[in-house]
This record gives C-alpha cells, sequence and structure tokens, in this order.
C-alpha cells in the first residue's frame, strides 16, 4: 500500500510540487521578462527625451551665439565707425540703422561721448536708459568725486576695453538685462597723443534683454518650443550665477544655485565631459554635457551648454527635461506589469484548481478502481474458498460414497453368508436369521437415512404436525434403548422437571431426533450414564438435552458436528445429527453441541451447562404448545 | 490332508461368526477375533496358514494390523477384505508389493470365498505373476489344497 496524504498519494504529490515549481518559475520568468522590456522602454523613452533636450540645447545655444554675435559685430562696427569716431559727424543715422536688427534679442542701443553724456538714443529721459547709462559710466568713465556723477564736466574717459556685463534685473520689465559694451577710439589722435588711456572718446553699447512675452516677438526661448520640449525648463544663466533668462519668468533674477539646490543628480549620460559629478561642476559648464537628474521627485535630463562671445563664455543654457512622457510610459508598464502580474497569478490559480481537479479526479478513479480491485481480490478470495469447498465437498461426496458403500455392503456381506449358511444347512438355527434380521433392519434405516438427505437437500422434508407430549416420546426411548444397553455399566436417566411439556410437532420425526441423539451418545459412551432433561426456557421453548459421561467430542470435528458426513465413530454415515439439526429447524428449533469440560458454554441457549470432565451435551429447543396457541 | 488354519479378524461379528462357521464347513480350521487389539495380544507366529482382516476397524485399521503383524510373523500369508469402494487403492499406495489377489471385495458368496482362499494358498503374496508363484513359494506350501466343497 502506498503512503497517502489527505488521500493523494506520493505521486500526486510530486505532480503538485513540480506544477507549482513551473508556475514560479514561468511567473518569475515572465515577471523578469516584461521588468526588462520596461526597463528598456524607458530607457529609450529617456534617450528619446534626452536626445530632443540636447537637439533643444544645441540650437538655442547656435542662436543665442549667433545673436550675441550679431550684437557684438554691430558695435564693433559703430565703434569703429568714422560717424561715431567724429564727433562733428552725425552718428544718429547709423544707430538708426543697428537698432531694427535685435537677431531675437531685445536689444537697446546706447551711445555716450566723451563726457558721459548720451547721444543716442536722442529721447533718452526713462529709467532704463538712465539705468543701462549709468552702467555704461561706471565702466568707461571715472568720476570726480568731490562734485558726484551728476556733474558731467567732471567725467573723464576711463579704461578702453569691451566689456559684457553680468545680468542686472530691469524692475519695470522684471526682465534682466545685460550690457554689452565697447569704447569709441579715435585710432588717428591715439597714435598722435599721449597717454594711452583714457583715449575714448566716448562708447557703444548695447543692452541685451530677452523679449517679452507681451511684445509682438515671441521671446526667443519659446519660439523654440514644440511639442515634444515644451515642458522643459530652459535657463540662461550669467557669470554671476544668476538666472537671467528662463521661460519659466518666476525664476529670472534667482541664483541657480539656490534653484539647483534640490536637485540630485543620479548619473552622467556616457558622453557626458565631466568625470566628478558635483553641484559646482553642474554651475561651471565649459563644454556640452547632459545629466540624469532628480529635481522635486521627478526624474529628468540636464543638458548644459555654454554660450561664448568671441571666446570669453557668457552664459551658461540649460535645459531640464522631466521625464514626463518616461512617467507615463512607466504609469503604462506598471499596469501592464500589474496585469501581467494578475494574469500570471490568475494562470497559477487556475492552474493549481485544475491540478487539484484532476488530483481530486484521479484520487476519486483511484479509489474507483482500488475498490474494484477489492472486489477483484474479495471475489478471488470467495472464489478461491469455493473452490476450496467444492474441493472438500467432492472429498466428502468421494469419502460419503466409500462410507455409504462400506455401510451398504457390510450388512449385504452379514445376510449374504448367512444365507448361505441356510443354504448350505438350513437346520443350521435361528443365529442366522436372527443376524439375517438384524442386519436388514440396519439396511432400512441407512436407506432412510439417505432418503432423509435427499429430502432435506430437495427441500421437500414434509412434517407431520399434531399435539405432542415431549415427556411420552422421551419414555417410550427410554424404555426401548434400555433393553439395548449394557445396564450394569451404562445408566439412562430421564428427569422431567417441569412436568409434561407439550409441543407441535411431527411425531415420528422428533422421536427419530431424540432416538439419533440417544444412539449417538451410546455410541460413545462405554460407561456412567446418559441423562435426558427436558425443561421450559425462556417462557416458551422446550429445551431437550441428553447429556453423556462419554469420549466427548472431538474439538476437530466441534465445528461442524451438525454437517453432513461429520463423523469420529466407525460405524453410520455421519448423516444422524445433521438431519436431526434439520428436523429441529423444519420446527423453529435450534440445536448445539458441547463438550461437559466445555466452561465457555459453547451452547448460548442451554443455560443448565452441566460442567463435568467428561462426555458431551447435545441440545435442542421446540417451541411450545402454549407458544403456538399464543 | 492337512487342514489349513484361518484367523478372521473383523469387528462385524455377525460377519465373522458366519464366516467361522461356512468355512469350517469347507474343511478349514477357522479362529475369530473382533478386535485387532486382542487378537494381537494371544497372536501365534507362524501358526496360521492365513490371515483375513477387514479394513475398517476400531483403535487400529487392517493397513495397521498387516503392519504389526509382518513385524511377529513374515510366512503368514494375510488377505484383506473389506466392503470400501476405495480401500484397494489405499492398500496399493501404502503397498505397492501387495496383489489384488489378495485383496477381497466385499460382499461376496461363501463359495467364492473359498475358491478365492484355494487360489490363494497356491501362491506367494506380494508377487503379482502368479506363474511364478510356485517356483519361489517358501513360506506356504503349494502341496496343501484347500476344499472347495463339502
Amino acid at each position: 500500500m502506498r503512503k497517502v496524504f489527505l488521500g493523494f498519494s506520493k505521486r500526486s504529490y510530486i505532480l503538485l510540487t513540480v506544477l507549482v515549481v513551473c508556475s514560479v518559475l514561468l511567473s518569475l520568468l515572465s515577471y523578469y521578462y516584461s521588468s526588462s522590456a520596461a526597463h528598456q522602454i524607458l530607457e529609450l523613452a529617456s534617450e528619446d527625451i534626452r536626445s530632443n533636450a540636447k537637439i533643444q540645447a544645441h540650437d538655442l545655444r547656435s542662436m543665442l551665439s549667433n545673436a550675441l554675435a550679431s550684437v557684438s559685430s554691430n558695435l564693433d562696427i559703430l565703434s569703429t565707425s568714422q560717424e561715431v569716431i567724429d564727433p562733428d559727424e552725425n552718428g544718429n543715422p547709423l544707430f538708426n540703422i543697428v537698432r531694427t536688427s535685435s537677431a531675437g534679442l531685445s536689444v537697446e542701443y546706447l551711445w555716450l561721448d566723451q563726457n558721459g553724456r548720451i547721444l543716442w538714443p536722442e529721447r533718452s529721459s526713462n529709467d532704463y536708459t538712465d539705468s543701462i547709462s549709468n552702467l555704461l559710466r561706471e565702466q568707461f568713465f571715472s568720476f570726480d568725486s568731490e562734485r558726484g556723477r551728476d556733474h558731467d564736466d567732471d567725467i573723464s574717459p576711463q579704461g578702453d576695453n569691451p566689456f559684457f556685463s553680468n545680468g542686472t534685473l530691469d524692475p519695470l520689465s522684471g526682465k534682466m538685462y545685460s550690457l554689452m559694451a565697447y569704447p569709441v577710439i579715435n585710432q588717428s589722435s591715439f597714435a598722435l597723443s599721449s597717454p594711452p588711456s583714457n583715449l575714448h572718446t566716448g562708447a557703444v553699447a548695447a543692452a541685451i534683454q530677452f523679449e517679452n512675452d507681451t511684445s509682438t516677438k515671441a521671446s526667443l526661448l519659446r519660439t523654440q518650443s514644440s511639442d515634444e520640449v515644451k515642458q522643459n525648463i530652459v535657463l540662461v544663466v550669467d557669470k554671476g550665477l544668476v538666472i537671467f533668462e528662463s521661460n519659466n519668468n518666476s525664476l529670472i533674477g534667482r541664483p541657480v544655485s539656490q534653484y539647483f539646490k534640490q536637485i540630485e543628480i543620479s548619473e552622467s549620460v556616457p558622453e557626458a565631459g565631466s568625470d566628478s559629478l558635483t553641484k559646482e561642476t553642474l554651475l561651471n559648464i565649459s563644454q556640452p554635457t547632459s545629466w540624469d537628474v532628480t529635481f522635486h521627485d521627478q526624474a529628468m535630463s540636464m543638458i548644459s551648454e555654454p554660450v561664448y562671445l568671441d571666446g570669453d563664455q557668457v552664459w551658461t543654457l540649460y535645459v531640464l527635461a522631466p521625464h514626463l512622457l518616461t512617467h507615463d510610459v512607466n504609469t503604462f508598464l506598471e499596469l501592464q506589469n500589474n496585469f501581467s502580474s494578475i494574469t500570471i497569478i490568475l494562470i497559477g490559480i487556475v492552474a493549481f484548481v485544475i491540478a487539484m481537479i484532476i488530483l481530486f479526479w484521479n484520487k476519486g478513479l483511484e479509489d474507483v478502481v482500488n475498490q474494484r480491485t477489492g472486489d477483484l481480490r474479495n471475489m478471488n478470495s470467495y472464489l478461491i474458498a469455493a473452490n476450496e469447498q467444492l474441493k472438500i465437498h467432492d472429498l466428502m461426496q468421494k469419502e460419503f460414497l466409500n462410507i455409504a458403500s462400506h455401510e451398504m455392503k457390510t450388512p449385504t456381506q452379514t445376510i449374504l453368508l448367512h444365507s448361505n449358511l441356510l443354504s448350505i444347512d438350513p437346520t443350521s438355527g435361528h443365529e442366522s436369521i436372527d443376524a439375517i434380521t438384524r442386519n436388514a433392519i440396519r439396511l432400512q434405516k441407512l436407506v432412510n437415512e439417505i432418503l432423509d438427505i435427499t429430502r432435506i437437500e430437495s427441500k421437500s422434508l414434509k412434517l407431520t404436525t399434531e399435539r405432542l407430549n415431549l415427556n411420552r416420546i422421551v419414555a417410550s426411548i427410554i424404555e426401548e434403548y434400555s433393553s439395548l444397553i449394557d445396564s450394569g455399566k451404562l445408566l439412562l436417566k430421564y428427569d422431567a422437571k417441569d412436568g409434561d411439556i407439550h409441543v407441535i410437532g411431527d411425531k415420528a420425526r422428533i422421536t427419530q431426533v431424540i432416538s439419533n441423539l440417544v444412539d449417538n451418545a451410546i455410541k460413545f459412551t462405554k460407561e456412567g450414564f446418559i441423562a435426558i432433561n427436558i425443561r421450559i426456557v425462556d417462557g416458551n421453548f422446550a429445551l431437550v438435552s441428553i447429556t453423556d459421561t462419554g469420549s466427548g467430542i472431538d474439538p476437530k470435528v466441534l465445528p461442524r458436528i451438525f454437517d453432513k458426513f461429520a463423523t469420529n465413530s466407525d460405524q453410520g454415515l455421519g448423516l444422524g445429527l445433521y438431519i436431526s439439526k434439520n428436523i429441529v429447524e423444519a420446527h423453529s428449533g435450534k440445536t448445539c453441541a458441547h463438550n461437559n469440560n466445555d466452561l465457555s458454554n459453547g451452547c448460548p441457549f442451554n443455560k443448565y451447562h452441566p460442567h463435568m470432565n467428561e462426555g458431551a451435551t447435545f441440545s435442542f429447543t421446540l417451541r411450545t404448545d402454549d407458544h403456538i396457541k399464543q | 490332508m492337512v487342514t489349513k488354519r484361518i484367523l478372521i479378524i473383523d469387528d462385524e461379528a455377525d460377519i465373522a461368526s458366519a464366516l467361522k462357521r461356512g468355512l469350517e464347513k469347507y474343511g478349514f480350521t477357522v479362529e475369530v477375533n473382533n478386535n485387532p487389539l486382542s487378537m494381537l495380544s494371544s497372536y501365534k507366529s507362524g501358526y496360521y496358514d492365513l490371515l483375513i482382516m477387514d479394513i475398517r476397524m476400531p483403535e487400529m485399521d487392517g493397513f495397521e494390523l498387516y503392519q504389526v503383524i509382518r513385524k511377529l510373523d513374515n510366512r503368514t500369508k494375510v488377505c484383506f477384505w473389506t466392503a470400501f469402494e476405495v480401500a484397494y487403492e489405499q492398500l496399493v499406495k501404502r503397498f505397492p508389493i501387495m496383489n489384488e489377489k489378495f485383496f477381497i471385495k466385499k460382499p461376496v458368496t461363501l463359495e467364492d470365498l473359498v475358491d478365492r482362499i484355494n487360489r490363494i494358498s497356491g501362491d506367494v503374496e506380494g508377487e503379482k505373476d502368479s506363474s511364478s508363484s510356485s517356483s519361489t513359494s517358501h513360506n506356504f506350501s503349494p502341496s496343501a489344497s484347500f476344499p472347495t466343497s463339502v
């Protein structure tokens, strides 16, 4: 028998385990695959954003450089033109020409004479012009400290290098501006006189602002916004690390380091120029660089490009490209992942349920097969037993024929021999005639037994019932047998303890039963007594018991003492007890037999068990007349 | 003529008595015993010419008795007779050398029995070939004749 747990066989558990392991492996594989795919998609999306941002940064940087170069070129032309250098000529028409070419930037040109007086613009009375002209004066003119800068007479030219100022916030527009200035130097006078300094005869400058949203021209930074990059944050940072311009107006004028405080650098993109990825390097860009950063918990790509003017880095351009699309893709991929996980779990559950159903079904089949196998085994055992029974029956049949043959031929032989004797000598006397008579009776008895067996086997045993006095029947049997036994050795006793007992039955058959039992007792009892008792038991039954002091019943024969051919005697067919039992049962009674030394009370209905060291007791019951009447 | 002595052992008293009387009428000297054990206790070795024994007897069957007798006396011829159907098969199984001639099936008439006894008297027990019987007989006198009729 295989070991089972919860009704499943070991094989089923192995199958289930393999299934579970396969499911888990497939789930892991699937999860790994989708994670890997998601990561790759994320990478591709990020790369897309990053490259768009790079293109945007590159384009913007080019445009800014070009615009600054254009302004620088204008100033160079102005500062070296004769109309501006010679105070006697009118330079205003030139300024009128250059003011129109702003190249995407809002540029306000300024021209101061050698005393710091504003020559251009002609209408100079506004705060912006004042502030930029002051800025220019600070760079190119010295003041008499005692008289103050309000007195133009005390201003003298100073400094002769072009410069590009850091950004200054214009309170009116809220925009930053820078001043790009060139001194106006008369080369001819420079050649003739000294000293070499303070030789400029004035200065030209351009105040550079990014155009305002409200202006007719769109901001340079915003004109670049396409759908792919419009969410990007663009910063133009000046050398003072102040945000000069941004597409987010609220950032303008703020120190970039303050703004970048929240930035965490995730990693540099492979082509990044810098090895040390710190915020310092972030603020000191000298070549195009890109980073992946986290800003306010948002993954971004940060592209930075320096903006050069005549070899000097004047601005730094930053493009912050949030991975917003990536975020969507990520969300989508997470959904996809969750869906995959749920699908895998569902498939796992379904597989498990199906496996369990199959296992239960299998177990059911196994149970049925086991049951059928058990049935077949039982059937087989039954057939083997039946076969054994048939063999025994066959053997018994042979034995019966053998014994029947012996039992018939023995009296026949006796009759034959005595007949021969009589024929040889008819005067040989009564002895032969008696012997012939005895053996003829013996033959008749044998024939009757065989006939009874035939009737019992064919269920045609018929009873002629009448009301009987059991005591009288027993008395007559006692009388009959007393004459046949050696009364010196064997005593036949009869005790009617409960007086006359009447039963309804077949007189001849009941007489036959008691005679058989007495006959049987006599056969095995050489000396002592044979006692017949009749009692009322359980109210409605007559118990007839025949107790002897004989050799008892062989324990091997006892279990089948009432079966056919069960005998230990050398005489008779072994049918007497079988016939007796069947007659009793035909009267609705029971029979039993036990040895008197049997302490286990082998006869359940005979409570008057005579405990003796020798002999046996045969008992049977018959329903009393009273019971039948009721 | 020497009277042949025959011992009959059969638990059926009626048969034994009839045989004794019948065979005596044919001139044999016959002794009868109904019990194998009492017969053994009074057995006279070499005294009898022939033993006729029943097979089914109380306390000791014919085969057992034969084995005991052969230990006491290996000269006397022994003949079985029985009413059993299968007794001869059992006999041959236990004593393969036994000749069928020494096995008599009941019932048999007195005349046939005497005839069988006479034929047995000329044979040597255990030899199935009757032609060799006269030359090899040493236990039972071949010249001894049994009367077949009165």
